[in-house]
């Protein structure tokens, strides 16, 4: 592959991915750190790649990464704790109309909840959720992607999104009874 | 529920996307003017539309570009000279993180699994007489430390993993068993 044909992907594609696993991983140093893993593969695997399949590769690329790091840092997980909540900070700030410090506090707060419920979720089926409703991937694409047969995604789509609600609404259940409590 | 909701479910991510192709689409809207069930099952699913969708692009910081490019440069440089390729990655952190997790995952899952001996030494001095006097303690303490030893590996580079790698097997496997 030409360098600057390489170039030309990495500035195409370069958000999508390390946004994928900044979302996935909540860490930014280890969405860095994936980031240039898939991108160093797609250097090795150069010209096998073609530009109409080079999004669903990288995608199935990062995930894949981002599996097998949730995997290996499970463990580390088990023996020392969740990981810190207060990474939730260091996501990019949101690119939408501010109308005032109390709107950006409750956006925060949103998505730190949106978040936490997310990690509650199997890496493999968090991966699917980002690639559907945050980067809008259509389904049958990222069946595609995933080597998976359409219906399974439905499936683990509809399965999320069940688990997901279940877990916002306890938060909100939690959030209106500590409301009570101090008011 | 009705005996086809569950169908209907998994066609709503699609419906609410505008991404089902037109004779399920009719379908799915035939149900809903039907079903309250399935009406309640479309709303939260494109409140969590929204919700996610909502959630703010991610930029990739001008660094990880950089450090993308000049670990490319490297790795061509390498084949050019014929060299085995090496992997630059941003290792100072993760380095240190995986000592770091290698050298505590010994010192706090050895006390819990090793139950000491009266007059055993204390695991945390690295000593391991309280390992040798459990074979079957230190067989899983050896395991733990060798997913220990794969995990730094795995983001340290290659040629500093044999020295790091030498030092961990030495503190496991130094001790008056020798072995």
């Amino acid at each position: 592959m030409r360098r600057e044909t390489f170039d030309a992907m990495l500035e195409e594609h370069r958000d999508r991915v390390y946004g994928h696993a900044l979302y996935c991983l909540r860490d930014p140093d280890d969405a860095a750190d994936l980031t240039q893993e898939a991108f160093l593969r797609l250097w090795r695997r150069g010209p096998e790649i073609d530009e109409p399949r080079l999004a669903a590769w990288l995608m199935r690329v990062v995930r894949n990464l981002c599996i097998d790091h949730v995997r290996r840092r499970r463990t580390v997980v088990v023996h020392f704790g969740r990981p810190d909540p207060d990474a939730l900070d260091q996501l990019p700030d949101g690119d939408g109309p501010d109308t005032g410090p109390s709107h950006g506090v409750a956006q925060q707060e949103s998505r730190r909840e949106m978040m936490a419920a997310l990690a509650t979720l199997p890496p493999e089926t968090r991966s699917i959720m980002l690639m559907h409703y945050w980067q809008g991937m259509k389904l049958h694409e990222i069946a595609t992607a995933l080597d998976l047969n359409l219906n399974s995604v439905k499936v683990r789509v509809h399965r999320a999104r069940k688990a997901l609600r279940a877990v916002l609404d306890e938060q909100a259940a939690e959030t209106a009874t500590a409301k009570r409590m101090n008011g | 529920m009705k005996k086809n909701c569950a169908t209907i479910e998994l066609l709503l991510a699609e419906y609410a996307s505008g991404d089902l192709a037109d004779a399920d689409r009719a379908l799915v809207t035939r149900h809903l003017a039907g079903c309250a069930a399935c009406r309640d099952e479309l709303a939260r699913e494109q409140r969590l539309r929204e919700q996610l969708g909502a959630l703010p692009p991610a930029v990739c910081p001008p660094a990880v570009t950089a450090a993308i490019r000049s670990a490319v440069r490297a790795e061509t440089a390498a084949r050019a000279a014929g060299r085995p390729r090496r992997r630059t990655r941003w290792i100072g952190a993760g380095a240190a993180l995986g000592l770091a997790a290698a050298a505590v995952l010994l010192v706090a899952v050895l006390p819990e699994r090793a139950p000491r001996s009266p007059g055993a030494v204390d695991v945390a001095s690295i000593d391991s007489v309280t390992i040798t006097d459990h074979d079957r303690d230190r067989a899983r303490a050896r395991r733990d430390v060798e997913w220990a030893l794969s995990y730094t590996a795995g983001i340290v580079d290659r040629t500093e993993k044999e020295s790091i790698a030498g030092v961990l097997r030495h503190l496991v496997t130094a001790g008056p068993s020798g072995s």
